[in-house]
């Protein structure tokens, strides 16, 4: 990856970050995904502009901003004011951002949203259009009959479709260990018939490069792939949870590992950046927010006149 | 640990213990885990995490992981697991957590577990629970009501209580009893308030019975879980204006109990049924067509029902208000009702 890529990478980690915290200072209920920036942004790195996205619910906003979405209508959304995309009727990052090709996620249940993403690879099929779909999951989700059926699916129809997984190695309290029984999700992925790699998913570039070669097979035509990316949930499953059920140890240990402290250490070793200009492009990441959830904040709320009755078919009834 | 089952010794006067919602149930289900050992739970962080909402908390220091199986997320092979495993003699209840997931496991529900003493004539039944939470509440999220959903189907017996005496009484009836239980527990009223629980363990509330929780003979108000509480309210106000409500808290909502609100309906004349979940198809709808038929010599107006209007539950909090049951829109309904 070239010096100008990396720097950009890392803005935008530092932007997800960003958001991530500013969305857990609005509410105790946010799905956080701090220390997992590295997965959700480099698996989308190596897109194409139509290419779909349905990424892991968490950290997933940065995936929206980076098709498009404007930062204040995120705000506006989670703060539930007008008039945000989505009209107060999703909460995001499930509201999705169409305009940009990130699927809604309409049901928040996992699983379905799997073969959801191989059914637009399947269109891509299809029609031959060189188009790619991706989508991420979590180590839980890969428990679901959902995970084993899309996966099986795909690969015996060759879709265009790449699956990431962002194992944080917790599904809410539940460890991978205790209720997957295969040795790894790659591994699981490798037999249903489709290339898998695991990879450190809090290394920017190294997920870049893994799924960059994924998105790259399924748009020659040479079926799915599965990149696993190990990473760690640094809060409860939401912000208020305590999470008394994980030693401060192992969190501190990956707090050591943090995704924008490695891809700065690698701006710094090789491409001679200072930690003066990295700083600054943090800080201007967090203005950005900031800004933008103040100016979503002076926008008024929905009111109970704005519950809209119609638009559920095509057609009035 | 929030069962107290301990807060009751002395010298004959006893003080039953005040519980929410969530607490009384955590102490039916303990009792019934101490009672029975063919009792066990089947579900997702229901273990060190305390359950979702905390709806098994202590459950793991007193009983182990050997009664509180852990799986992974997989509703629809839990409810097909403990199906299998009620044939074979055990009890199980299964914690889904939320009732959005249902739907996931809606094969082995209506199907199979509705199903299984009818197609099987009788020969064999499946003694399973399906715990799960519902309802718009304060945390706001996982809002649904598909009760009527599964109501639809024959064979499912379907609860939700609204104080923490019947929640209590009714989980240890669904425990006991031999068909397959879904048993909804309202996220709203979940912590809201404590009552008094009786601590007695051989205190059931039977299945299929509705609770007459105010009386009134000018109109029947017939509803179940938090909307109970708002028709109270609303009963409250209109007293005032010199009507009187009967409210018929049902309780279980199939097979539901309607010789209580036929009897209510003789009385008043008139009937509102109101409920949180969708209008359109819902519990209510069954209500009024069978009220009407029966009691149609009784009924002094055409009666109604009050649900949410037919759009999915919005997530920005004014608009998901907007499509509740309020106070206000119950006084309205049975102004209209008694105007009729």
């Amino acid at each position: 990856m070239e010096r100008a890529e990396v720097f950009e990478l890392y803005r935008v980690l530092a932007t997800a970050r960003a958001i991530e915290l500013e969305c857990a200072a609005v509410t105790g209920h946010w799905y956080s995904g701090v220390g997992e920036e590295a997965a959700s942004v480099g698996a989308f790195w190596a897109a194409a502009r139509d290419d779909v996205c349905c990424p892991h619910y968490r950290c997933a906003l940065v995936v929206h901003h980076l098709r498009g979405r404007p930062l204040e209508d995120i705000f506006a959304a989670l703060l539930s004011k007008r008039d945000a995309a989505s009209r107060g009727r999703h909460l995001p990052p499930f509201d999705g951002y169409p305009e940009g090709n990130v699927l809604p996620y309409v049901s928040v249940m996992l699983g379905p949203q799997l073969a959801v993403a191989a059914g637009a690879a399947l269109a891509f099929k299809h029609r031959g259009e060189p188009r790619v779909a991706i989508v991420g999951f979590g180590d839980g989700t890969a428990g679901t009959g959902d995970f084993h059926e899309t996966l099986n699916m795909s690969a015996s129809l060759s879709l265009p479709i790449v699956f990431y997984c962002q194992n944080n190695q917790f599904s809410i309290s539940t460890r991978p260990e205790r209720t997957l029984a295969g040795e790894s999700i790659a591994a699981w992925a490798e037999r249903y018939g489709m290339p898998a790699t695991r990879v450190d998913g809090n290394r920017a570039p190294e997920v870049v490069a893994a799924m960059r070669a994924a998105i790259t097979r399924a748009r020659d035509r040479g079926g799915p792939s599965c990149v696993e990316m190990i990473t760690y949930r640094r809060t409860g499953h939401f912000v208020a949870d305590p999470a008394h059920y994980r030693g401060a140890e192992e969190l501190a240990q990956w707090k050591q590992r943090d995704p924008l402290t490695l891809c700065g250490d690698h701006l710094c070793s090789r491409h001679g950046a200072s930690r003066d200009h990295l700083g600054g492009i943090a800080a201007a990441a967090e203005h950005a927010v900031r800004e933008a959830r103040r100016a979503a904040e002076q926008r008024p709320p929905w009111t109970a006149d704005d519950l809209d009755l119609g638009g559920v078919y095509e057609r009035a009834y | 640990m929030s069962a107290r089952t301990e807060a009751v010794v002395g010298s004959g006067a006893t003080t039953p213990p005040a519980l929410t919602i969530r607490e009384a149930i955590i102490a039916g289900i303990t009792e019934e885990l101490h009672r029975d050992d063919r009792v066990l739970m089947i579900g997702q962080d229901i273990g060190a995490f305390g359950g979702p909402l905390h709806c098994t908390a202590g459950l793991l220091d007193a009983f182990g992981a050997e009664r509180l199986i852990e799986t992974p997320i997989c509703e629809s092979s839990m409810v097909s697991l403990a199906l299998g495993a009620a044939q074979m003699g055990l009890r199980p209840i299964v914690d889904v957590m939320f009732a959005d997931m249902l739907p996931l496991a809606a094969v082995p529900l209506v199907q199979i577990a509705g199903a299984w003493r009818w197609v099987t004539v009788g020969r064999s039944a499946l003694p399973v629970v399906i715990r799960t939470r519902g309802g718009d509440g304060p945390y706001r999220s996982h809002p649904q009501n598909y009760e009527a959903m599964f109501a639809h189907a024959p064979g499912l017996v379907i609860v939700q209580p609204s104080t923490p005496g019947d929640a209590k009484g009714l989980i240890k009836a669904a425990i006991r009893s031999d068909d397959p239980v879904i048993f909804m527990e309202n996220i709203f009223l979940y912590n809201a308030f404590r009552a008094a629980v009786p601590d007695d363990p051989d205190t059931i509330v039977p299945l299929g019975r509705a609770s007459v929780v105010r009386g009134g003979t000018d109109v029947t108000l017939v509803t179940y879980g938090r909307a109970v509480r708002t028709s109270l309210q609303a009963a409250a106000a209109l007293e005032r204006e010199g009507v009187e409500v009967e409210i018929v808290d049902l309780r279980t909502l199939s097979p539901w109990d309607e010789d209580t609100v036929a009897g209510s309906v003789a009385k008043s004349g008139r009937l509102l049924v109101v409920h949180e979940a969708w209008e359109c198809g819902g519990i209510g709808a069954e209500i009024v067509a069978r009220i009407g038929r029966r009691s149609w010599g009784d009924l002094q107006a055409p009666p109604a029902r009050l649900g949410a209007p037919a759009v999915p539950i919005p997530w920005a909090p004014p608009l998901r208000d907007a499509m509740l049951p309020t106070a206000d829109r119950v006084l309205a309904a049975v102004r209209s009702v008694l105007q009729a």
